[in-house]
């Protein structure tokens, strides 16, 4: 009996313990307690990545530690619908992508406005999505792509990381400016897309960071990256200007994350949280993961973040119209 | 190759204090995740990431793996104790394990387990260490079509997994296919059947669904039995298995680490349907196929080889082409490329310390965790001897924390609960969860495969025969499904001679 | 056979018709592209099949004797419904109330409603419960689980 009392003992100082330890709020200032960092996305993947190079400075110099809340669902979308309800104590905070943003509110409800519901609190980095091939594919450049597709309706597949995606939109838009018609693939993820590429189920491929490692081992080919400027990455590809493409990839192959806070957030914390995620983005965590993954780091303050938004979210919704993409 | 050198150094880097140390860890918070219900080592190892940070690339890595692996060494342990699957692929296990365990053979079933994931763990690292590069190539071929029919040959080895009436079991996967689909179409954009809610997007998670299934409802139905548990702890034959039940283990265990090996490789289909063709296989050949179901060690011993060995294979797309093989791989993928290390084609000369690191760890790993599972099984027998009064109520709050911890959710309680009373209303009328549940698994991958291949050949079903691999799994599943009437047709024909 | 497949069967019909009625609701595609209804129609449509192959094949069968005397559930059916009821509770009171609060409840009245523990017996068990699961899954597998309202009173 004594050595289960010993064991009861334990149990009630280690419960203690963590009573104690759950931290005590008297209204000061912000932050008082740990900040939640919403991750869209499931672990181990480049939000998630991201966003815990992101939060060991962040939590420094707010003085709190910030902790990673993974909560993937609807690809992003569901961590965003939840945070538009979260309380605007500045307590919650999520990364975003912007085809959440810009994308997702033309073709389903989540629950929230992407430009109304939430406090933009700034931008974090780029991504550039490519266009690849595998090394031993007959086309060498973007060009013999749409020469062979012009000759070949409906013959030349591609494979993106999801239906009606943001990269997905822009192929679209693509391939009806340049008047060819090519056969999308869907995938879900990018993860997929790669092994399809490599044993030759489809012809073309769409990637982002997850091609980085293939192309720099010379198992696919980048033919074209999907934004109107060169990518700091692999600056030698070609991009929408070179390939002689009016398409611009605002809001759907131009990737960009960023942070943001339910709407209704007062202003002195706002301003707080600008200044030390400015702080943030220069942390060694964070680039030495944004180097690892091929991702740009671009630090813009909040309001600018949003009128990128905003503009991305027009342009995609102008696009779906003209495509007539909707399902 | 020149093998042993590199297995020099291999082990001259997992030899070291430090990741010595890390693996044990691993190992043993693996077993613990493993045990307790819902939690999967894919919450453990993202919760643990951070902390992986202030070590070695190598030590976070043989940190992280022995989660993995000592998870799935545990999973099976509460399967064939209280019937609750520690994750998906120890469900099989729940079908004869927990038949042994209500006969008073937990001890043996709890061994074999353990001795058929050790040796299957440790062929399938050499499979591994030898055939990478080759069965990595192999992989590639595997495009739409390939999975579509695979699929579709798991499927039918359904009719080799029933006890009872084969349009009940039917029915099951016919529901299990349903169920998959609902959430978000991935190929249309749809949501459908989600009624708009948010956590259906993604549709019913297979963990809630399975603990719900087989646990829950298990429970629910010990409670309306008044005697039963209670006479059942009286008998303890052995506590560990007998030279007969090795005899019969044999042959199960060396299939299912071959299977389990080439199927986990697979991105995708893995563990879990490793562990269902296992069962099949080993019940289709053996000689008392009436006994699978109600505690034939063949059932324990095959599929939890299979399981384990799959494990060793997902490795094999992670380490040679960067490529996860499942969602465990994926978190592994994001912190290697965390601590700056790439995984893909150049890692084994980049960092062949790294490579060679992590699989000679995945060794020691194997041997860790035999010597670590076997003595509990001594302590988990007698935590059988507990009064079910007292038991129960810790496996009803381990399954709620369980299926919250999922998706830090309540939603997903609530699935659990919801599919506990169905599986406790198909126990009571005849319906078999385990087809439910390979059809839940593999529903997805199928019905996306099937899409994606219907597109690739715009519209003809012809593709299917006309590339090889594919032409194989299809011919194959069209084979089985026609045996089962042979006999039937042979029954005719004395009549038509008359 | 069991001697609810007529009923069983009937169940699993109405499913599988509620289920075709559904995926009428998503457009079918083409066989090139096969649309959002494709497979579940075909679930619903396998479904119904085999239900009313469960259904004929229960009529041929002569029921065994005692059979169909007696209800669905046992006498010891209010254990059931108190199980239930709090595994109900703490689906939708976790949140708000806390993990800490409402695991104790529950072990406490389950403990003593289904197994009739005593009361003591039942506290402490709850007690240890408790704190050991806060301590193993909160603190060592930093599991996130809510802190409710308990959590902001600390």
């Amino acid at each position: 009996m004594v050595r289960s009392r010993k064991v009861l003992l334990v149990i009630c100082y280690l419960g203690m313990a963590g009573f104690v330890s759950q931290g005590m709020s008297f209204g000061a200032s912000f932050p008082t307690k740990s900040i939640d960092l919403y991750i869209p996305f499931a672990p181990g993947g480049i939000s998630d990545t991201m966003g815990r190079a992101l939060a060991p400075r962040l939590g420094e110099v707010l003085g709190q530690p910030i902790v990673p809340v993974n909560k993937p669902g609807a690809s992003g979308a569901l961590a965003v619908s939840l945070l538009s309800k979260a309380k605007p104590d500045g307590y919650t905070i999520l990364i975003v992508s912007n085809s959440s943003l810009t994308v997702v509110p033309h073709f389903e409800n989540l629950g929230y406005d992407p430009l109304a519901d939430f406090n933009y609190l700034c931008k974090t980095y780029d991504q550039t999505s490519m266009l690849v091939v595998p090394t031993d594919s007959p086309w060498k450049t973007f060009e013999e792509v749409i020469d062979f597709a012009k000759k070949n309706p409906k013959k030349v597949k591609y494979g993106t990381w999801g239906q009606f995606s943001g990269v997905h939109i822009a192929m679209e838009a693509i391939g009806k400016e340049k008047g060819i018609e090519w056969g999308h693939i869907p995938f879900k993820g990018e993860g997929p897309v790669v092994p399809a590429l490599l044993g030759k189920h489809v012809d073309l491929g769409v990637l982002a960071p997850g091609g980085v490692p293939h192309i720099k081992a010379g198992k696919l080919r980048l033919l074209l990256v999907l934004q109107g400027f060169r990518s700091k990455t692999f600056p030698d590809a070609p991009c929408f200007k070179d390939a002689g493409i009016k398409f611009n990839g605002k809001g759907s192959s131009e990737l960009m994350s960023g942070i943001i806070a339910p709407k209704g957030l007062p202003s002195d914390i706002v301003k707080k949280y600008e200044d030390a995620l400015k702080e943030a983005v220069k942390s060694p965590e964070f680039l030495k993961a944004s180097a690892t993954l091929g991702i740009e780091p671009q630090f813009l303050p909040g309001n600018e973040f949003r009128k990128e938004i905003e503009e991305g979210n027009r342009h995609v919704g102008a696009v779906i119209r003209q495509l007539d993409l909707k399902k | 190759m020149d093998f042993l050198g590199h297995l020099f150094v291999g082990f001259q880097v997992c030899l070291q204090p430090a990741n010595l140390l890390l693996a044990f860890l691993g190992c043993l918070i693996g077993t613990l995740v493993g045990v307790l219900p819902g939690l999967g080592p894919t919450a453990t190892i993202s919760l643990l990431l951070p902390t992986s940070f202030h070590i070695t690339p190598v030590g976070a890595l043989i940190l992280l793996s022995g989660i993995y692996y000592g998870a799935m060494y545990g999973g099976s342990t509460t399967s064939i104790l209280v019937n609750i699957p520690g994750e998906a692929a120890s469900v099989v296990t729940c079908l004869d394990g927990y038949e042994m365990a209500k006969r008073g053979r937990a001890g043996p079933a709890l061994g074999i387990a353990a001795f058929a994931s050790f040796i299957a763990g440790t062929a399938s690292i050499v499979g591994l260490m030898l055939l990478a590069p080759p069965l990595a190539e192999m992989a590639l071929k595997f495009g739409p079509p390939e999975y579509t029919t695979l699929m579709i040959l798991g499927l039918t080895v359904l009719t080799f997994l029933v006890k009872g009436s084969m349009a009940k079991a039917l029915l099951m996967a016919a529901l299990g296919l349903f169920i998959s689909t609902i959430g978000l179409d991935a190929v249309s954009g749809v949501a459908r059947f989600s009624f708009n809610r948010a956590e259906l997007m993604d549709g019913i998670g297979l963990v809630p669904v399975v603990m719900g299934l087989f646990g829950i409802s298990e429970v629910l139905l010990n409670l309306e039995q008044a005697v039963g548990r209670e006479i059942l702890q009286g008998k303890f034959k052995d506590y560990l298995p007998t030279r007969e039940d090795w005899r019969k283990s044999a042959l199960p265990i060396l299939r299912g680490s071959a299977l389990g090996f080439v199927l986990g490789i697979l991105p995708g289909g893995g563990a879990v349907l490793a562990s269902f063709v296992s069962y099949a296989i080993e019940k289709k050949v053996s000689r008392y196929p009436e006994q699978f179901g109600s505690g034939a060690i063949e059932g324990v011993a095959g599929p939890e080889a299979a399981n384990n060995s799959a494990t060793g294979g997902a490795f094999i797309p992670l380490l040679t082409l960067g490529i996860p093989a499942n969602v465990v791989m994926a978190i592994l993928l994001g912190a290697m490329m965390i601590h700056g290390l790439q995984p893909g084609p150049n890692l084994i000369n980049e960092h062949p310390d790294v490579f060679w690191g992590v699989i000679t760890s995945m060794y020691l790993g194997n041997v860790m965790l035999l010597v670590l599972n076997l003595p509990l099984i001594g302590l988990w027998v007698q935590v059988l001897r507990v009064p079910y009064s007292l038991f129960f109520p810790l496996i009803l709050l381990f399954c709620l924390i369980g299926a919250y911890s999922i998706a830090n959710a309540a939603f997903d309680i609530l699935i659990m609960i919801v599919f506990g009373i169905i599986g406790y209303l198909m126990k009571k009328t005849d319906y078999e969860g385990a087809p439910l549940v390979l059809a839940l698994v593999l529903g997805n991958l199928f019905e996306n495969a099937l899409r994606q291949s219907l597109m690739l050949s715009d519209g003809s079903f012809l593709i299917f025969f006309q590339r090889p691999i594919a032409a194989v799994f299809i011919w194959a599943s069209i084979i089985f499904l026609l045996i089962p009437l042979v006999p039937w047709l042979k029954k005719k024909r004395p009549a038509v001679g008359e | 056979m069991n001697r609810y497949d007529k009923a069983s069967s009937l169940v699993w019909l109405a499913a599988s018709v509620a289920i075709m009625v559904g995926s009428s609701a998503y457009s079918f595609g083409t066989w090139a592209h096969p649309g959002p209804a494709f497979l579940p129609l075909l679930c619903g449509l396998s479904m119904a099949v085999f239900s009313l192959i469960i259904f004929i094949q229960s009529l041929g069968k002569i029921r065994p004797e005692g059979e169909g005397a007696g209800s669905f559930f046992t006498p010891l059916w209010p254990r059931l419904a108190v199980a239930l009821t709090m595994l109900l509770a703490y689906t939708f009171l976790l949140e708000p109330l806390g993990f800490i609060p409402m695991t104790f409840i529950f072990m406490f009245v389950v403990l003593r409603w289904i197994g009739k523990i005593h009361w003591a017996t039942a506290l402490l068990e709850a007690f240890i419960a408790t704190a050991a699961s806060y301590g193993l899954f909160d603190r060592l597998l930093k599991v996130q689980m809510p802190p409710g309202l308990w959590g902001s009173l600390f």
